[in-house]
């Protein structure tokens, strides 16, 4: 039976989304269901019973009239030429390659901020050595960076091949949406546990700081203390990059089909944001890149590293002000 | 042998109107008595068989309602009108004199 219904779901997969289609699909359901329901009474196999309900079933041109369609049929093949394809396989390769790369990014942005460690360290160590040191803390620094940058570009690379996604008309079939739904459905507890853990981890950053100051009153403490905070704040960032950068490669898949056509599964949310002006849209384009920069040219220039990691989070709730004030969503 | 469905198309209606005029029925159970009393020589298409329905609606020689299966499912039935009942008489005497003409040309040797 599942695959009599997969077989209507693609027959009309490409439709308009309209009442007339939507009982026409209903109404042929039915009947094939009632033969396929006598037919395995008569004793026939499963096999035979869905051959016969297909073979029997007819073509949509015999439809075109009922639905007022016919100018869609016309078209359809206009249709199916520009719109690709995209297999199962190319959806669990890219689903991977999401997962991949935003684990990647998030990997980047954590060692960005975690960079500054070494020097911190370093500067509060008072010790005949210290200036050995502080040249250590300046190589990982920039290593760090370096990574980061490494990082981010593989991952920006990794995605290129993916490009077309977003500029060509691609549609995926009935039963692979269902697949990568399903999976976004039962990734759901685990989204809800990284984002706990992320907050957890951001409210409680400054604990290890406070209880270290309070027991020694010495300035490495204190070095350790932010350390510590800086870790836990990369951490919680990674995993949220990481989590969403998977959450995105889902909805993007989602997105695919249409809402005007009867292929199934679209995902409402999360699309993609642009903005009307055109200078706004230019400058949320390097907006984290600049909170990057932001981040550190400030935490250099004042070395107040204990409190300048609040750029992160003041970013992010001033990234969503911007989308939700100014952004409109694509539509159709 | 089968039946070309260029030459049964324009009698698909009568064909489905006569069933109805018996008792309402809907389509899977159509298809069906199509296929019995014709004893598998002529099998519907469910498309087909559905644009009927709709196109013979819309003309008002049908109405649609609701019923419920014997497992209680859902499902559409169709009954015919006074309308489909005229349109029905039409139809046959349509039929024999189309089945006179044509005859005259049908040779039962060549």
């Amino acid at each position: 039976m599942e695959t009599i219904q997969n077989y209507l779901e693609s027959m009309f997969a490409s439709l308009p989304n309209t009442p007339e289609v939507i009982k026409a699909k209903c109404e042929l359901g039915q009947m094939m269901e009632d033969k396929y329901t006598e037919l395995m009474a008569e004793g026939k196999s499963d096999n035979e019973a869905v051959g016969q309900v297909i073979a029997e079933f007819g073509n949509l041109d015999d439809l075109a009239e009922a639905l007022g369609i016919s100018h869609i049929l016309h078209d359809k093949v206009v249709y199916f030429a520009n719109t690709r394809k995209v297999t199962e396989e190319e959806v669990r390769s890219y689903l991977f390659d999401a997962t991949l790369s935003s684990m990647l990014r998030g990997l980047g942005v954590f060692l960005a901020i975690v960079s500054p460690c070494g020097v911190i360290l370093a500067t509060t160590l008072h010790s005949s050595n210290g200036r050995n040191f502080l040249i250590l803390g300046l190589v990982f620094l920039f290593l760090a960076i370096a990574a980061c940058v490494g990082l981010c570009t593989y991952s920006g690379l990794k995605m290129g091949k993916w490009y077309f996604l977003k500029r060509e008309a691609c549609s995926i079939d009935y039963s692979t949406t269902g697949m990568v739904n399903d999976a976004r459905n039962q990734l759901h507890g685990t989204v809800i546990l990284e984002r706990t853990i992320a907050v957890i981890l951001f409210c409680t950053c400054y604990i290890p700081l406070i209880v270290l100051c309070m027991w020694k009153k010495e300035a490495f403490f204190a070095g350790i203390g932010v350390t510590i905070l800086l870790f836990m704040v990369g951490i919680a960032v990674f995993i949220l990059v990481a989590a969403s950068g998977r959450e995105n490669g889902y909805a993007r898949l989602l997105r695919l089909n249409s809402r005007q056509k009867m292929e199934g599964y679209f995902s409402e949310g999360q699309r993609d944001v642009y903005y009307d002006h055109p200078k706004l849209q230019a400058f949320m384009s390097l907006y984290w890149p600049t909170v990057v920069c932001a981040y550190l040219i400030i935490s250099f220039l004042t070395f107040s590293w204990a409190i300048s990691w609040i750029i992160w989070p003041i970013a992010a709730i001033v990234n969503s002000l911007i989308h939700t004030i100014f952004g409109n969503e694509k539509g159709e | 042998m089968e039946i070309s469905s260029d030459v049964i198309r324009g009698y698909n209606d009568t064909i489905i109107l006569s069933l109805l005029l018996d008792q309402p029925s809907y389509g899977y159970e159509i298809s069906k008595m199509i296929r019995e009393k014709t004893k598998d020589a002529y099998i519907i298409k469910e498309t087909t068989l559905y644009s009927a329905f709709t196109r013979m609606e819309k003309n008002g020689y049908i109405e649609s309602f609701t019923g419920f299966s014997d497992q209680g499912k859902r499902r559409t039935y169709y009954r015919i009108t006074e309308k489909g009942k005229q349109y029905y008489r039409e139809k046959c005497s349509e039929w024999d004199l189309t089945k006179q003409v044509i005859e005259h040309f049908i040779r039962k040797e060549t």
